[in-house]
């Protein structure tokens, strides 16, 4: 039972950081500052894969996460959308310890986060737009943040939730054309403690290029848009807190590119991307990313 | 008999009131600006669907505009469409309408009315060349059809800008 908890300890310890910055980075998802049309809606689920399987050290650490976020945006009013998020999560990790080798993990619905975002600044012309809003939003302690296995409790990081009220901020730009669209994002996260466990906040600025393709000529109605994407995603997180005391192997900075495809109609969006890191700069022995894979579809409705 | 061929007149005058060549506004164009992608272009269709009177709606991506189609009768209560546009999330642009209607005089003031007396607009910036045309049409009283460009003040009525106008058959 004494090596089942010392592994357990292992496991808090090397999964505190074991998810890197780069796990909720939704390129091509990242908001816009579009308009949501008033007393309508936008409905949008995403599949997210994300793999981390490069550990160098003997414990050969294999991090898996697979999601479906599931969100819906309404136009309050011209100028402000309501955003509600949960992501369905299936979480787990293997490594290589003294019993063999083990794996963790627990699947089932994420923390829901809330979101409003408010148009501040608008600029309309014929065939283009330039808007500026501002968001607030709160991450919700809807996920179980409790779950455990034959090794005891599960550490943070693989629990579905955090436990946490987490309040989060930002502000997006979007300049968009009949031939290209500009988004570019500032956000910060600022975790709080739940079951004696603090997240380090995140800061993150969002960029995202999208040119259209395919067609030169748009001809008459409301033809079907192909955008290439090219987005970049620079993440940094701060260290996380354990019992009062920093946890080491936690924290750090990373930035990732998305290469990634959309197929725009009126009704619908279907996009995919693939965010791979450029540089990872992880504190401690943080497990880093390999690459997150991203589909995606929007509905109107 | 008598009473018969009497019903029947007054429905054929009844069906004449409301027929679409009796006179309403029956197509309007209105520049949407900000409007840059598909995706954004189907909210500006919804609630130009909602405008009373619309039949159909047209959005021209590339132009700018959304092109729309009165119902079978209807006339598009062209004072909504500017709302709908805002309440899309856009900036509503120039709007020209297809109407038909007659031409009366209020005052110093020449009043277009459309066929169904729903909507009054106040006609305003007669171009030289339809002058002669436009106090003709308010002399007579006559139905015309015409097609202008829709300004809205703070005024009491909105403006009507004509550009082309002939005697409606």
């Amino acid at each position: 039972m004494s090596r089942l908890r010392r592994l357990a300890a292992t496991f808090a310890v090397l999964l505190a950081s074991g998810t890197a910055p780069g796990a909720r980075a939704t390129p091509i998802t990242f908001d816009t500052a579009l308009p949501v049309t008033q007393g309508h809606g936008v409905l949008r689920l995403q599949a997210l894969t994300l793999e981390s399987a490069s550990d160098p050290t003997p414990l050969d650490r294999d991090l898996s996460v697979e999601a479906l976020p599931l969100a819906v945006a309404y136009g309050a009013t011209p100028r402000l959308a309501l955003f509600a998020s949960v992501p369905l999560l299936d979480k787990e990790l293997a490594l290589e310890t003294p019993l063999g080798r083990r794996a963790r993990g627990d699947s089932g619905l994420g923390d829901l986060t809330l979101l409003a975002r408010a148009t501040a600044y608008q600029r309309d012309e014929p065939g283009g737009t330039l808007r500026i809003a501002p968001f607030l939003g709160l991450e919700t302690p809807t996920g179980e943040d409790d779950a455990a296995d034959e090794l005891g409790p599960l550490p943070p990081p693989l629990q579905l939730g955090s436990g946490s009220w987490d309040p989060l901020a930002g502000v997006v730009l979007t300049r968009q054309v009949l031939r290209w669209q500009l988004d570019g994002s500032l956000s910060y996260l600022a975790n709080t403690e739940a079951n004696d466990y603090e997240a380090g906040d995140e800061a993150r600025v969002d960029l995202s290029c999208q040119h259209r393709v395919r067609r030169r000529e748009l001809g008459t109605g409301v033809p079907a848009f192909v955008y290439a994407v090219l987005e970049s995603n620079l993440v940094w997180r701060d260290r996380d807190e354990a019992s009062g005391g920093v946890v080491a192997d936690s924290g750090g900075t990373a930035w990732f590119l998305a290469p990634g495809l959309q197929y725009v109609r009126p009704r619908f969006v279907v996009e995919g991307a693939v965010q791979v890191p450029v540089a990872q700069d992880l504190d401690g022995a943080a497990l880093e990313t390999d690459w997150i894979g991203i589909l995606s579809a929007r509905v109107n409705f | 008999m008598r009473k018969i061929a009497s019903v029947a007149v007054s429905a054929l005058a009844l069906a004449a009131l409301a027929s679409p060549a009796a006179a309403q506004v029956s197509r309007a164009t209105v520049a949407v600006e900000g409007m840059a992608c598909p995706f954004c272009a189907f909210g500006v269709e919804k609630r130009l669907r909602q405008v009373r009177g619309v039949g159909e709606v047209e959005v021209q991506m590339e132009a700018g505009t959304a092109e729309l189609a009165a119902t079978e009768g209807g006339s598009i209560d062209v004072g909504q469409i500017p709302e709908a546009i805002r309440k899309a999330g856009f900036t509503p642009g120039r709007l020209a309408i297809e109407a038909a209607g007659t031409l009366l005089a209020e005052g110093e003031r020449i009043v277009f009315h459309d066929a169904v007396g729903e909507q009054r607009m106040l006609v305003i910036d007669v171009p030289g060349e339809l002058e002669e045309d436009v106090r003709r049409a308010r002399e007579s009283g006559g139905r015309i059809r015409l097609t202008g460009t829709v300004h809205f003040h703070a005024q009491e009525l909105p403006g009507l800008a004509p550009e082309s106008l002939e005697e409606a058959r």
